[in-house]
């Protein structure tokens, strides 16, 4: 029974796992309606203005920015640049307002750990997994590299960065990012021109402030609406704009499509945790049929009271699928425990929320699917015992 | 129970255990009249294992007529017989005769659950209990041992509450197969006159089936296998 408790534990655990994994990634951004970047597939803008992984094809014109954002549905943009890293990490240049309106999970916004947003050109906020990592503190100094690449980088040596604020962790991508300004951005690359920096020209830092440090372009945006029912209408705008080819994409729905790509990962792990079950259950059968040699003067003693054989087999099986049930209970109870006990931990070290419902649907499927399963394996040893008792009668040879 | 009403008839009785296997039982006649205490001697393989699933109603002979009580159970379906055996039948083992994971008063009130009869006949509802506690007196098993559980009672206090659950709802016949074999010698002279007194008490015909010949002497008849079995003896499987 024991083993039928665990490999229900196993079972559902893994189906809980996935399907709170699958609610923590579609919430990896959130109360952001749009993003906008330069017309590629959703995925793809996604996988670069969220998870900051791969790059943008193209460029958004901070013209073209500026007109979305003063489009009347709009109630908010966070304009975001990328294509500098720092020893691996991501370097993403925006605005402070990201601080306030970057909302992720159930709608949180960013905690600062320790220190303030940037304000001066060359601070950076560092995202937990970071400063965890690269063991930094407030007013320690950073270099970044041109690049996203993780080998033979360029770095914009001359322009070191001062870390002002650390963030507390969230279990998003928002860890592993170093935050600057859009100036810095320009900044840095003020005497590069194609990627390189230009020979023999060299402006050092002091005198960046004497330059007009406005973006040209930037990788994407994260638009917020006034009100839901415009994401459509601001949608079609962009994706018709007039400017350059752009696009909107919805995050929700792009993550799910990312979702489903990775979803071979989670139905094999589904599948095993099937077989496990399947092989618990095999093990309970097997304990029952060796266990009826033994118990053949029991159903003696019963046959001799007037039990028929038809009643002995639904002996068996009742208390086989019994058991089965007992032991989906204790199962279930086990994994509510185990989930109210490690869910904290696994939070913050995984940015997964395990969801708190004692039962959900989809697990109450699984456990009906678990005894119907064990009513069907207990048909084995069940008709066994039925043989067994008309060739036995009230006489068995032992 | 009227006197010299038959409990037990059966009538050219034959029966083999597969279609190409030589006949376990062959009997021409056997009866055992109502209020007998009848001792049937059988040694393994004399048929008298086939002989008492035949009498209980859980085998049906392949020719001739078993009638138990006025009624031919070869004629019932099975479940009729199933039924039957639990109206008017109770059953004591060599051995292990209780439910291990029963109580003792559960283990007693077993054919109450089977039989709507004896289950009136021990009163219904929480009088059966208070019936089986008074039989379960009666053989010497007080209050303080019914706590117990099966595991912890001795053989002989087995055997007795074995006869408690044999005797509850008054059924008309009682088989005993070899119920003392596993009793040293002094405590079957006890559990007999036990279990003799109160099928008496009550009116049951019993059969009592045994290799021991020293018992013959409680009983009003006793009688062999090979004198009503014609089939040869087989040796025991």
């Amino acid at each position: 029974m024991i083993s039928v408790a665990l490999s229900t534990l196993l079972l559902l655990g893994v189906d809980r796992a996935r399907t709170s994994a699958r609610q923590s990634f579609s919430q990896t951004i959130s109360a952001t309606d749009l993003i906008v970047g330069a017309r590629t597939g959703a995925i793809q803008l996604l996988l670069y203005s969220v998870f900051h992984l791969g790059d943008a094809t193209n460029n958004v014109d901070w013209k073209s920015y500026q007109a979305i954002a003063s489009h009347p549905d709009v109630a908010w943009a966070i304009p975001i640049s990328l294509g500098d890293s720092h020893r691996g990490f991501p370097v993403l240049g925006t605005t402070p307002d990201f601080f306030k309106l970057f909302r992720y999970g159930a709608k949180q916004p960013l905690r600062f750990a320790q220190g303030r947003p940037f304000d001066g050109i060359f601070e950076a906020v560092i995202g937990a997994k970071v400063a965890e990592k690269l063991n930094y503190r407030i007013g320690g100094s950073i270099i970044l590299s041109h690049g996203t690449s993780g080998v033979n980088l360029i770095s914009h040596a001359d322009k070191p960065f001062t870390i002002v604020g650390i963030l507390a962790e969230t279990g998003t991508p928002v860890d592993r990012t170093v935050h600057v300004s859009l100036a810095a951005i320009e900044a840095i690359h003020l005497d590069w021109s194609g990627g390189a920096p230009m020979p023999g020209v060299s402006i050092p830092e002091q005198y960046v402030t004497k330059f007009d440090l406005t973006p040209k372009t930037i990788t994407a945006a994260l638009i917020g609406l006034k009100s839901r029912i415009a994401v459509f209408r601001v949608q079609r705008y962009v994706n018709e704009f007039k400017g350059e080819p752009l696009m909107a994409a919805l995050p929700g729905v792009a993550l799910d499509q990312l979702w489903d790509v990775m979803s071979i990962a989670e139905q094999s792990l589904l599948f095993t945790s099937a077989m496990v079950v399947v092989a618990s259950l095999a093990g309970l059968v097997a304990v029952l049929l060796a266990g009826l040699g033994e118990r053949r003067r029991e159903l003696a003693i019963l046959r001799s009271v007037g039990a028929g054989p038809w009643q002995i087999l639904l002996l068996i099986l009742g208390e086989s699928v019994f058991v089965t049930l007992a032991a989906c209970v204790a199962g279930l109870l086990a994994l509510d425990v185990l989930t109210w006990i490690t869910s904290p931990w696994i939070q913050s070290h995984y940015g997964l929320t395990l969801s708190n419902d004692p039962v959900s649907i989809n697990e109450l499927v699984l456990l009906a699917a678990i005894l119907i399963a064990a009513a069907i394996a207990s048909t084995i040893p069940a008709l066994k015992a039925y043989r067994q008792t008309l060739v036995d009668g009230l006489t068995p040879r032992i | 129970m009227g006197a010299g009403l038959t409990t037990i008839s059966l009538r050219n009785v034959k029966y083999r255990w597969g279609p190409d296997q030589p006949l376990t039982l062959d009997i021409d006649a056997f009866a055992v009249e109502s209020g007998e205490r009848l001792f049937l001697h059988g040694a393994s393989g004399s048929g008298k294992s086939t002989l008492l699933n035949i009498l209980a109603g859980v085998l049906l002979p392949e020719q001739g007529t078993v009638q138990c009580l006025g009624q031919e159970i070869n004629t019932l379906g099975n479940r009729e017989r199933d039924r039957f055996r639990a109206d008017h039948v109770g059953m004591i083992f060599q051995q292990f005769n209780l439910v291990p994971y029963l109580s003792l008063l559960e283990n007693v009130l077993l054919p109450c659950h089977f039989s709507a009869r004896r289950r009136d006949n021990a009163g219904a509802g929480g009088l059966a209990a208070k019936e089986a506690g008074q039989l379960l007196d009666r053989l010497g098993l007080g209050r303080d041992m019914r706590a117990r559980t099966v595991t912890q009672l001795s053989v002989g206090q087995q055997q007795r509450v074995a006869v408690a659950r044999a005797l509850i709802g008054k059924p008309e016949l009682i088989i005993a197969d070899e119920p003392t074999s596993a009793l040293d010698a002094e405590r079957r002279g006890r559990f007999l006159d036990l279990l003799l007194g109160n099928c008496e008490a009550l009116g049951s015909t019993l059969l009592y089936v045994s290799h021991d010949l020293s018992l013959i002497s409680h009983f009003t008849r006793s009688i062999s296998m090979p004198e009503i079995n014609r089939a040869p003896q087989q040796e025991a499987a």
